[in-house]
Parts: structure tokens; C-alpha cells; sequence
């Protein structure tokens, strides 16, 4: 709405950075409410019905994923699509017509892909001491979805903290930028923040449980059906660090 | 025998069973594959997934199925989970995140009412003292008694009686003691008005062993259809046969996982096509043809339905045409409300499967006039030998589609 507005591309202050625009056909979104947004929009263009459906709600999760898309271009693509939902309707972009609408929920995809194998594939080792109760993990995410993840595993054990160690810096949310070494991540009041592994409050641990998962993963297997392409597939290799079992894929 | 060994030997014999945490949580809004929805923790060098902690109670039985390595007559080690030591163990695999539930099956071992009992036993440990909330699904032994199921239905996300067989004639090549229709069916049916008075969340199951008894893939399929009508199936599941040495059935060739593969595509399309037993094409012998994905087989049998026009056929049509699938069409049907497709590319953006629809479909009045195409499609029957064969056949004027060569 805000593109059409003012025929411009809208973006948060700090993404100005991410794009190759020169920041002149810009528009800083932090500046104004969605409410305000949607009442001006209406006055020009008549109004918007479809904004309150399931519809807009299928589209407004596409974009929510879309736009944790670790690409340059991310938000203008959004732009674009959304630009097209309100010109030719929302069945048009939920349809996937366009070229741009089939590559934003190719991302929203690959984004949701990712999530959903971090959800599976991290393990967790837990740790108890004064300082509380703790669940910590190893990962590294390609897009923005540490806090997805660290949520996801917060609802799955209450009561426990959860770290997940991160090579890299892991999210251009979070406060601290320079970060290259290992760090841990974590939620504080909802928000993710970062540690470094020295200032962790527990010892990182190490888990003897790992045997009796190889002895299971070992007697699950059937020699019988041995396809390693397929188990490659969707245990792909970026992952195999991860999980104890991963050199058996090789 | 200490856990581990003991973990080892249960976990083994409980490998060709064949679940899926499905059914107990959905995708995202979008159809996207949602963080929310089953999630696999990992995969074998197999190929297949691990989501749920896989085991047996006990590999002790009494019953004598010829396929079975847990059999009585069998000479090998058993072991029994106590209830307390299997919840425990389970948990632990849970809280590292190794798995998203579990499924427990067991050997009978005494009477199926014993057998019964400590997998509620495990089950009560999981869901009261540990509160844990997630996915349980439980075998019902066949022959249990009504109290032992209800209970086992309050207690789990799913359960399952695996049928193995099509028919009480084809159980009876595979086990002398087990009873077809009072053990296995009627068991069903007594979970399916349990399930519809609001119990199991994920619904009931059942699994076949395919290509142990001789049965033809028609009366696997013919049951399979009489499941989901007749007794509510949520989802029947297919395991190919593999002979395990030192019982009566090792020198037989194993089912192909060719053939598993198949009766899972017919299986879809009852399911999520609305297809029917009688849309299902078989060979001579009752075997689906190995060559041939059974929708395009379909397709094939049925030219007269084809080419489809994309922006007027219906939802249920759509589904007709190979490379088409539920979210596609629905898709098309959404779009063409305020849009006319009119190029393959367009319609390759909602899903679709191009390679495959093309000489099915006409896009605004018009079709594809592409003889590679043709070739294509004939391409897809794996097995045949093309340097023996004449030039593939156009059937009609309007279809590329072809009649076997
Ligand atoms: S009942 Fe039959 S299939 Fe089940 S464990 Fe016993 S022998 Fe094996």
C-alpha cells in the first residue's frame, strides 16, 4: 500500500543499507502505522475488503516468512508482489501466476524448509546447575530465523532456557554486529540476544546419550532398502554436522 | 541384558513397521511446509525418516506369522522393556529432540491382554506422571479385548491393528493363529466407534505386508478402499516384504520397493484425489504396472477426457490430468477468477508439472504442438525399450496423449 502511496519502495530505516537504491525513492515504514497507512490508501484508491480475509492472512504469512530471506532484495520483491495483489486481486498472487509471486513463495518456502528442519534437526543437551536449567544446541541458520527456532524449542520445554551455539553472526536483528567466532544465542523478554561463549552460565556440555542414539539409529536401518541419494536428499550435507549420525551418510 | 543391548534388539524388530506423525498437526496457512507441521528428526542410509522413537515392549510372541523375525518358533534373544524403563528411555530421547514421539508395538507374550496392559502401562507413565502431551501411537494386538482398547484410545494420538493381509484366505499363508475377521477387523471397527465419539486425534491405521501372502496389488487396494469407507481409516500404510532368514518364508524374493511405491501413489489418489477403486487400472495378473505412475496410466486409459481446457475445467477435473495435484488445482481455480491463463508458463508457476500436463491440457483454446513431447510422455514408461519399438502414436486430433506403443 505504502508503494503504491508513494510510488515508492518502503523499507525499515536500518534496511536502507541492504539495497542499491540511492535512498531518495525510499520510504522509512517506522515512521508511520499501518491504521493510518490503510485509511490513506483507502481515501485514493477505494477500499480494501480483501485486507481482513483468510486470503490476506495466507498472503501476510507468505511475506512474514519471505521477508527473513537473507537476500539483498528481499523487501522489494515483497514490494512488488504485494504492488500486484492489490492491482490484480489477491487470487492472483496466492495463485502464483506471476513470475515475482512464484519466486516469493519460493523463498517463504525455503525459509519455512529451513525452520522446519532446524525444528528437527538440532539436538539439545540439557544442563542443570545454580544457575538454572538449560537446553543447549548447535546450529547455523542461512536466513533470519533464530528466533522462530529458539521459540519453537521455548514452547517445547518450559521451564528450561534454551542456547543454541552459532558460528556465525546469526541474525541482522540482533544487537551485537561484529560477531565471527562462536556465540551462543538466546531469548530475553522475547528478543533474541547473544553471548559470547566465555560469558555462557553453564559449562558447555557434552552428552553421553549420544551412544544409545546410535545404537537405536543403527537397528533402524534396513539393508534391504539402502538409498542414500534419497537419505541425502533430505538430510542434506550442510546439516550432517549437526546430528551424531550424519557421517553415516557420507 | 543392560539397555543399550536391550534397545539394540527392540528397536530392530520393530524396523518394518511403518509410521508417520501425520494427521496430529497441520501445514502452515499457506500450504507451505510449516515449522508447526511432523517434523522428521532424521534419516536412515535407507532413505526413511525417523520422527518417532520406534520400538517393541517385548520381542517374546507366541504367534507363528512366517514373515515375522520375532515368531515363536524362532531360536533367538528376547527382551522385555519394563513399562517404568521404556518411558524413561523415550523421554530422554524426547527432551534432546531425537524424536517428536513414539510408537509402540510389541510380540504377544503370554496373552494379548498381558500385552495390552504394559504398553498402557507405558503409556499411563508417559501421558500422568510425566505429563508428557505430545504423540503416542499404539498397537492394538489383535485379539485384544474391548476394556484393553478403550483404554488404549484414550491414551494415544493414534492406534493401529496392522491387517498384513487382504483377505482371511491371505492371512491364512501367513500365520496359522491369527483370525482375520474377529482379530483384526472387528477390532477396527470397535476403534472407529470409539474415534467418533472424539478419542484419537490422529485417527486409526493400519499396514499391509505387501508381497508375502501372494496377493495381487487389486485386492490390497480393494481392501485398502474398503478401509477408508467402510471402517474411517485415517491412513492404511505399506511395507514391502523382506525375507528374514531362519523363518518359512526366507527363500522368497523380497516385494519390490517399486511396487510399495506404486500402491502409495494409488493410495494419494484415493485419499487426495478422489479417485476410485474402479478409476484404477491393473495388469492382467492384478499388479499394477511397474512402468507406469497409475494417474498417468489413468490418464491414458481415459483419452476421451482429454485435452482439458485449464480455464474452465473443474477442481475435481483438474485433478484428472498428471502433473496436476490438489494444490495446483486449487491454484488455477483461485487465479482464473480474475485471470485467463494463457501461456504454460503461467501455469507452471501455480505448480503444475508441465512436462507432464502439457499434452493434457489446452491453455485458452490452445494446445502444445510440440512432438517432444510426445516422445517425452512415452519416455516415462522406465522400462521399455525404445530401440526395439516403433515411433510412438498420437491417438486424436487435440492430444498428444498415446496408447502403448
Ligand atoms: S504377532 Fe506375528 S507379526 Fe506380531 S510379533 Fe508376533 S509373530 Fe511377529
Amino acid at each position: 500500500m505504502l508503494s503504491r502511496l508513494y510510488n515508492g519502495l518502503c523499507m525499515h530505516k536500518r534496511e536502507f543499507a541492504e539495497t542499491i537504491l540511492n535512498g531518495s525513492k525510499a520510504i522509512d515504514c517506522d515512521t508511520m502505522s499501518l491504521e493510518d497507512i490503510r485509511e490513506r490508501y483507502e481515501q485514493i484508491h477505494g477500499t480494501l475488503e480483501w485486507f481482513n480475509s483468510k486470503k490476506a492472512r495466507i498472503l501476510a504469512e507468505a511475506v512474514f516468512y519471505a521477508s527473513r530471506y537473507r537476500s539483498p532484495d528481499r523487501y522489494r520483491l515483497i514490494s512488488k508482489v504485494l504492488l500486484q495483489a492489490l492491482e490484480y486481486g489477491l487470487d492472483y498472487v496466492l495463485g502464483r501466476v506471476s513470475k515475482d509471486a512464484r519466486s516469493m513463495f519460493n523463498r517463504s518456502r525455503r525459509v519455512c524448509m529451513e525452520a522446519h528442519r532446524a525444528n528437527g534437526f538440532i539436538r539439545l543437551s540439557p544442563v542443570e546447575n545454580a544457575n538454572g536449567r538449560f537446553m543447549v544446541g548447535k546450529a547455523d541458520f542461512q536466513h533470519d530465523i533464530s528466533d522462530l527456532v529458539l521459540r519453537y524449542f521455548a514452547r517445547r520445554h518450559r521451564g528450561w532456557k534454551i542456547y543454541l551455539i552459532t558460528g556465525n553472526k546469526i541474525n541482522a536483528d540482533i544487537e551485537q554486529t561484529a560477531l565471527t567466532a562462536q556465540t551462543a544465542c538466546y531469548l530475553e523478554n522475547s528478543v533474541v540476544k547473544t553471548a559470547s561463549l566465555a560469558n555462557l552460565p553453564f559449562d558447555p556440555p557434552g552428552d553421553e546419550f549420544d551412544l544409545l542414539w546410535e545404537t537405536y539409529y543403527e537397528s533402524q536401518y534396513i539393508e534391504g532398502r539402502k538409498n542414500l541419494a534419497l537419505a541425502r536428499k533430505h538430510l542434506p550435507q550442510k546439516y550432517w554436522s549437526w546430528v551424531p549420525e550424519g557421517n553415516k551418510l557420507k | 541384558m543392560n539397555l543399550v543391548q536391550k534397545l539394540s534388539l527392540l528397536g530392530a524388530a520393530a524396523k518394518y513397521d511403518v509410521c508417520a506423525a501425520s494427521g496430529c498437526s497441520s501445514g502452515g496457512l499457506s500450504g507451505m511446509p510449516s515449522p508447526r507441521s511432523g517434523v522428521c528428526h532424521s534419516f536412515l542410509p535407507d532413505g526413511r525418516c525417523i520422527s518417532l522413537f520406534k520400538v517393541l515392549q517385548t520381542n517374546s510372541c507366541q504367534k507363528d506369522c512366517f514373515y515375522c523375525p520375532n515368531r515363536v518358533q524362532r531360536d533367538i534373544p528376547r527382551a522385555s522393556f519394563t513399562p517404568e524403563e521404556l518411558a524413561g528411555l523415550f523421554l530422554e530421547f524426547y527432551r534432546r529432540n531425537y524424536v517428536e514421539g513414539l510408537f509402540l508395538s510389541s510380540g504377544i507374550c503370554k496373552s494379548p491382554g498381558d500385552t495390552m496392559e504394559q504398553i498402557i502401562k507405558t503409556a499411563e507413565i508417559l501421558r500422568y506422571r510425566y505429563r508428557f502431551n505430545g504423540y503416542i501411537h499404539l498397537k492394538i494386538i489383535p485379539g485384544a479385548k474391548p476394556e484393553y482398547i478403550e483404554q488404549a484410545v484414550r491414551l494415544a494420538s493414534r492406534v493401529s491393528v496392522n491387517i498384513e493381509a487382504p483377505t482371511a484366505a491371505h492371512l491364512q499363508k501367513l500365520s496359522k493363529l491369527k483370525d482375520f475377521n474377529d482379530g483384526i477387523i472387528n477390532r477396527m471397527k470397535w476403534i472407529n466407534r470409539l474415534q467418533n465419539g472424539g478419542l484419537l486425534p490422529a485417527g486409526q491405521t493400519t499396514q499391509f505386508m505387501v508381497g508375502a501372502a501372494g496377493e495381487s496389488d487389486a485386492a490390497i487396494l480393494k481392501t485398502t478402499s474398503g478401509l477408508y469407507h467402510g471402517i474411517g481409516l485415517k491412513r492404511v500404510y505399506f511395507s514391502a516384504f523382506q525375507p528374514v532368514a531362519g523363518t518359512p518364508l526366507e527363500a522368497m524374493s523380497p516385494a519390490t520397493v517399486l511396487r510399495e511405491h506404486r500402491l502409495y501413489q494409488c493410495d494419494f489418489l484415493f485419499r487426495l484425489y478422489g479417485f476410485k477403486l474402479t478409476d484404477i487400472s491393473f495388469n492382467q495378473d492384478g499388479n499394477l504396472p511397474e512402468d507406469l505412475d497409475p494417474k498417468l496410466n489413468y490418464a491414458l486409459n481415459n483419452l476421451q477426457l482429454f485435452p482439458l481446457e485449464v480455464n474452465k475445467a473443474s477442481y475435481s477435473e483438474l485433478l484428472r490430468v498428471p502433473g496436476i495435484g490438489p494444490a495446483s488445482a486449487r491454484r488455477i481455480v483461485s487465479a482464473r477468477k480474475q485471470f485467463k491463463f494463457n501461456t504454460l508458463d503461467e501455469l507452471k508457476n501455480t505448480g503444475v508439472v508441465v512436462k507432464r500436463a502439457s499434452p493434457f491440457v489446452q491453455i485458452n483454446g490452445r494446445y502444445r504442438e510440440s512432438y517432444k513431447l510426445v516422445q517425452q510422455l512415452e519416455l516415462w514408461r522406465d522400462s521399455v525399450d525404445y530401440s526395439s519399438q516403433r515411433q510412438p502414436r498420437v491417438i486424436f486430433q487435440g492430444s498428444h496423449a498415446l496408447t502403448s506403443v
